[in-house]
């Protein structure tokens, strides 16, 4: 996909460890687990959906 | 200078579509008569070197196979320098550095069809062999890879040499828009079972954006404390397209550069211990359910390159398995057909992933006066290769079964000659991943947090659900047998 690589910079590695240890807990926001529910509830909803679909139409193969 | 050209001309991205297309067209000249690349070499299964390569074409039966070998390089030699040149690389470096990288690929390639490595059960009588590891000409990609791994690991400085031709998404891109013919071809021998694939490629997108991301993201907030910032790219890297995806998202949210880059080189080091992994457990396990095993290759591996790279090595280890062990011989590239289309649904979707998450975080979370988002976030983040597969894909598939119907011979001879380049672009993928992943990265201070979550995501439950979801998916479906 993105064409950027991986290369790590002299630069950033040593910063690894410093930003680890300066991060700093914030509690989960109620539209984190807003995101996190809708996202589970719709992803299984459209797998059933999609099951079904397969199921019924695109049986080729099978 | 590169940045002062059109994005059409600097970008990767765009040039693998440029070099990718380049070879589909000089393939098609088979339709026409003319057969301008049947000089490509053509690797076969040895024992002696003598007829070990030759030119793919019957028209050039005359060249010697080293001469063949020779021409390969110099055009793509020369075609990979003119995007160089463009992307405003250093040109001796580049050239200095394709050579070795092509070479050392190319040997690696080569030693993988050595006939105690890559010979079938039907072709030890043949060879005059009675035992082979049964790992077919594609057992390269795993030395190419080894060695790779050895250098990139034991001998940084002759990896840092390589730099500028270390470039494994743009060698793997590049050899997905020559794939797309082929594929089209296949399609086109068995145009419902191909829109199966296709239309089974939306799970993909429902299970790594909507319920991969949600999981991870959910674990390393709240179980391993991780802030959003890291949160979020992290999600991105280990459910959907691992580096592109972690970088993207890092933008989306506005991250540091450095929380990305840092994801992003575990999300390589994951990738080849996926990649070295799974194609043997899905050969061991799942040699009765090729599709399911090439679906689960393309959900699970992170990154283009290893995925597409394991979809290529399970669909050899697959084959050989179920003709070795029941005696039927399925037709070359449907489980890479199935990885692949599974794993570029997936990837389509990152521009519009990374649109919606800019949008939660510019509204909802991170909240910023007079900051908007607008729809060229997504054309901006979208995968512009996927544009040369489809079209490759797509022109074959309509020659195959409307424009030319009675082209079929001369179709698969264009595809046979694109892919002599495109298997050359594998084997430099997968030594140039194994030059890139530092696996000393692991054991630096301080990662330990960030892989625990990875390890955990990764093998915990995204590589299950992959299985999971695959099997329901795709269980029962074959691919097509030889003379079947």
């Amino acid at each position: 996909m993105s064409t950027t690589k991986p290369v790590e910079t002299p630069a950033a590695e040593p910063q690894l460890v410093e930003e680890m240890s300066k991060m700093q807990d914030e509690p989960l926001l109620p539209v984190e687990i807003k995101l996190v529910v809708t996202s589970l509830v719709l992803g299984v909803s459209l797998l059933g959906l999609l099951w079904l679909l397969s199921a019924l139409v695109f049986t080729t193969g099978k | 200078m590169a940045q002062e050209r059109p994005a059409l001309l600097r970008s990767e991205d765009w040039w693998s579509v440029w070099l990718g297309l380049t070879i589909f067209a000089l393939s098609l000249g088979t339709l026409g008569g003319v057969d301008l690349l049947g000089w490509g070499a053509k690797t076969h299964v040895w024992l002696t070197l003598g007829g070990s390569v030759k030119p793919v074409s019957p028209a050039y039966s005359g060249l010697p196979g080293v001469v063949s070998v020779i021409a390969t390089y110099a055009f793509m030699l020369a075609l990979t320098s003119v995007g160089a040149h463009f992307l405003g690389l250093g040109m001796k470096r580049f050239v200095a550095g394709f050579t070795v990288v092509f070479w050392v690929s190319y040997g690696c390639w080569f030693l993988g069809h050595y006939g105690y490595i890559a010979a079938t059960p039907d072709r030890l009588k043949g060879l005059g062999i009675g035992w082979s590891l049964n790992l077919t000409g594609e057992a390269g990609f795993i030395i190419a890879l080894l060695a790779g791994l050895l250098v990139g690991n034991f001998f940084p400085g002759a990896a840092a040499r390589l730099t500028e031709a270390t470039r494994p998404e743009w060698y793997i891109k590049t050899a997905i828009v020559i794939m797309g013919a082929a594929l089209g071809v296949k399609a086109a021998q068995a145009t419902g079972l191909a829109g199966a694939i296709v239309f089974r490629g939306f799970c993909a997108i429902v299970e790594a954006y909507l319920i991969y991301w949600a999981i991870v993201y959910f674990i390393a907030r709240r179980f391993f404390h991780f802030s959003r910032e890291w949160a979020a790219p992290l999600a991105s890297g280990v459910s959907i397209c691992g580096v592109s995806a972690a970088i993207a998202t890092g933008a989306a949210i506005r991250a540091r550069p450095v929380v990305p880059v840092m994801v992003s080189s575990l999300v390589v080091v994951f990738a080849v211990v996926e990649l070295v992994l799974l194609p043997f457990l899905a050969q061991r396990f799942l040699y009765h359910e090729p599709m399911v095993a090439g679906a689960w290759m393309g959900l699970s591996v992170k990154t283009d390159g290893a995925a597409v790279a394991s979809g290529a090595i399970v669909d050899s280890l697959i084959r050989a398995k179920a003709l070795a062990a029941d005696g039927v011989r399925y037709k070359e590239g449907w489980m890479l057909m199935t990885a692949t289309t599974t794993k570029m649904f997936i990837d389509v979707f990152i521009g519009i992933w990374s649109f919606v998450l800019a949008l939660i975080w510019c509204t909802r979370i991170d909240r910023r006066p007079g900051e908007r988002i607008s729809a060229r976030h997504i054309w901006e983040r979208f995968p512009k290769f996927v544009l040369g597969y489809v079209f490759t894909f797509v022109t074959l598939l309509l020659l195959c079964c409307v424009v030319l119907p009675s082209s079929g011979k001369a179709s698969l001879l264009a595809t046979e000659e694109g892919n002599t380049f495109r298997v050359l672009f594998f084997a430099m993928t997968f030594f140039t991943i194994g030059l890139i992943s530092n696996f000393r990265k692991l054991w630096q201070e301080g990662i330990g947090r960030l892989a625990a979550v990875y390890l955990i995501a990764l093998f915990g439950f995204i590589i299950w659900i992959g299985l999971a979801i695959s099997w329901v998916f795709f269980h029962g479906i074959k691919p097509p047998v030889v003379g079947g």
